[in-house]
């Protein structure tokens, strides 16, 4: 059973990860490019990019419950 | 702040420029020419200064100097008095260097030309020419195989073969030859080189030390005009800086009533201004003429904002800066990131001896760059809280001891991860329910109490609710799920009335914006994680002996320097977003202008 809980537990974080690396990196591109065009969109362009990140906090925080830390 | 408006006589025009700019108080509205009266001419010397303001930006180009500005008196005559003097000083050693720069041009270019035949094994000008039954190319070729088809009778020289393959070739043949030759120079990708006429009879050895010398001389010129330039812009710098910020001024002032209404005998300015500094401005205006009328209004949402901050906080307004100004009348969230930023860093850092670093670090560099002073000290005042949560956590370079002092943690952040949830949940709760509780007197005092109650009341109460819930199905305390879930029932309809339809979307945001807050312990669980990794590894080599305790010192120093520099960037753009997305969008509108008063 440990085994699974385990298994389940890398896979909630490791997608969530990869989901918001995704999405992230198109999120990314795009704030850079408009940066590269006005430079004072730093701050509006980094609260876009890091919007998908509470995506691997949900999976952090599913891998810790579910492996009863 | 009070809304101005000024509405004077048309002869007053200048000294009522000279007089606002002296002052440095009104922050000056443009007039929009669609109201109906047009916007002043600019003043009649405008023009004159503008184009002084341009050569002076020339000659501050030519003797460039980064020092700071003399103090003194300027008119605009003296000022151009100065801007003459400096120029005709610097353009003796301008025209030197041109000069010079133009022989060491023409040097380099003869130079190339001389070593190009002097490969090819050509030791006199007089070789190339002045036959009466040869002919001659010379250039290079970028095919050289190609010339194994000349005829045999054909004399050639070429420079030693580069790996580039591109020598070059002198050629010289029969004029019956003519046809063939110039049928295999163009397989062989012939480019002709010129040799100019005045290298007729020349030894080209003797002639490149000749110019070389030539070019060392006009080097040695060059340089010397330099330095007789840098010595004018040591002199000169602090002068010309106090001129041009003079003659800025001066061409703010003339070009100063584009920005107001002006007809033919009357002109109007209109502006911001701070209530206290109302009765000054007005006495220093009616010195001039008592004809002068002032009308001031209450300041509206457009006003500019003036920061009121004491030095410890003041540094927090960088993020307000790179985010976006407040608004006039809503509240300035300065003194929030002051407390909490740096909170929340230290907690994600959470390192006694990391703190100390980090402090020692950024103090040393405040020191040094005084410019960036601001932002450095922000990060000093966050690694006082990582040392205050390193106690707290009870970590010193990821260890539990200091200099043989055991520590003990409040909370162990490796191993009572669900703890350090809880109380990240607990903070987040708060957090929130704070900036919720701004937005509250922010509608409050802009929009009235029916906005306050249902647009950010609701959300309070639908926060509390969700928390009563989530304590009984955690069963944490036992409540009555009627309790729970009718406050949330009343916070939605409440919020559908506030909000409409639309504000039920966000609903679940709410949830995932709490949930956001756990990163402070995720962050700092990897950062402690890492930190503990170092100590047990390099623990293992330490165990080894000899050579080994090397390696551990090294493996020490290589991961705790990564975590810090890790941790520096994380802990910083993870606690700057729990500001921005998490914290300000509950409140914080923006788009506020900063006030700039005309004269600063």
């Amino acid at each position: 059973m440990t085994e699974y809980i385990a298994i389940g537990a890398a896979l909630a974080i490791g997608l969530s990860a990869i989901g918001a690396g995704l999405a992230e990196k198109e999120i990314g591109a795009a704030a850079i490019g408009a940066m590269a065009e006005k430079e004072s969109l730093f701050a509006k362009g980094l609260i876009l990019t890091v919007i998908p990140e509470t995506l691997v906090i949900f999976g952090l925080v599913v891998a810790l419950l579910i492996t009863g830390l | 702040m009070v809304r101005v408006t000024v509405a004077a006589p048309r002869e007053v025009l200048n000294e009522t420029i000279e007089t606002l700019h002296k002052a440095k108080l009104l922050h000056l509205d443009p007039h929009d020419p669609k109201d109906g009266v047009g916007i002043g001419d600019p003043l009649p010397n405008a023009d004159h200064i503008s184009k002084l303001l341009v050569s002076l930006a020339g000659l501050r180009a030519l003797v460039p100097s980064n020092k700071p500005p003399v103090d003194m008196k300027l008119t605009i005559k003296k000022a151009e008095e100065i801007e003459q003097r400096v120029r005709s000083r610097a353009q003796k050693f301008h025209i030197r260097i041109q000069e010079a720069e133009h022989d060491i041009r023409a040097a380099e270019e003869v130079l190339e030309q001389l070593s190009f035949l002097d490969q090819l094994g050509i030791k006199e000008t007089k070789m190339l020419t002045g036959y009466e039954y040869l002919s001659s190319a010379i250039g290079t070729v970028s095919n050289p195989d190609a010339l194994e088809q000349l005829p045999a009778s054909t004399i050639q020289f070429s420079s030693p073969r580069k790996r580039k393959a591109e020598g070059g070739i002198a050629i010289f043949y029969s004029h019956e030859q003519e046809e063939q030759v110039r049928d295999i120079l163009a397989v062989a990708g012939f480019t002709p080189v010129t040799v100019p006429v005045q290298f007729t009879e020349i030894i080209i050895k003797k002639e490149i030390a000749l110019v070389t010398k030539r070019k060392q001389m006009a080097t040695a010129e060059c340089n010397e005009a330099r330095a007789g330039l840098q010595k004018i812009a040591d002199e000169e710098g602090p002068i010309l800086a106090a001129v041009e910020n003079f003659i800025t001024a001066e061409v703010r002032k003339g070009e100063a009533p584009l920005q107001f209404a002006v007809s033919d005998f009357t002109f109007v300015i209109s502006g911001w201004l701070p209530k206290k500094n109302k009765e000054d401005l007005e006495t220093k205006l009616h010195a001039i003429n008592k004809h002068i009328y002032i009308q001031t209004e209450e300041a509206t949402q457009t006003a500019p904002i003036k920061f009121r901050n004491n030095p410890v906080t003041r540094p927090f307004e960088f993020f307000l800066r790179l985010y976006t100004l407040p608004r006039y009348g809503e509240f300035e969230p300065t003194l929030l990131t002051f407390l909490t930023f740096p909170m929340f860093f230290g907690m994600m850092l959470g390192d006694i001896g990391y703190g100390i670093t980090v402090f020692l670090a950024f103090g040393l560099l405040r020191w040094k760059l005084p410019q960036y002073g601001g932002l450095f000290l922000i990060f000093m005042i966050s690694s006082a809280w990582t040392i205050a949560f390193g106690y707290f956590f009870g970590e010193f370079f990821g260890a539990e001891e200091v200099f043989g002092y055991h520590l003990y943690p409040f909370i162990h952040r490796v191993t009572e991860v669900s703890q350090m949830l809880v109380a990240t949940l607990v903070i987040g709760v708060a957090h929130i329910g704070l900036a919720y509780t701004i937005g509250f007197v922010n509608k409050l005092k802009s929009h009235g109490i029916r906005h306050a109650i249902f647009g950010k009341g609701s959300w309070l109460l639908l926060e509390a609710g969700g928390v009563l819930w989530f304590l009984d199905v955690f069963n944490v305390y036992a409540f009555n799920q009627l309790y729970s879930l009718g406050i949330v029932g009343i916070a939605i309809i409440m919020l559908l009335v506030g909000e409409g339809p639309l504000g039920l979307i966000e609903v679940p945001g709410l949830a995932s914006n709490i949930l956001s807050y756990t990163r402070l312990a995720a962050v700092g669980l990897a950062s402690a994680s890492l930190a503990v990794l170092a100590n047990t590894m390099a623990g293992q080599l330490f165990a080894q002996g000899g050579f080994m305790i090397v390696a551990g010192v090294l493996v020490l120093l290589a991961i705790h320097t990564l975590n810090i520099l890790i941790g520096l960037l994380d802990s910083f753009l993870q606690s700057l977003r729990l500001h921005y997305v998490e914290t300000f969008t509950k409140f914080y509108q923006g788009n506020g202008e900063a006030y700039k008063p005309f004269g600063s």
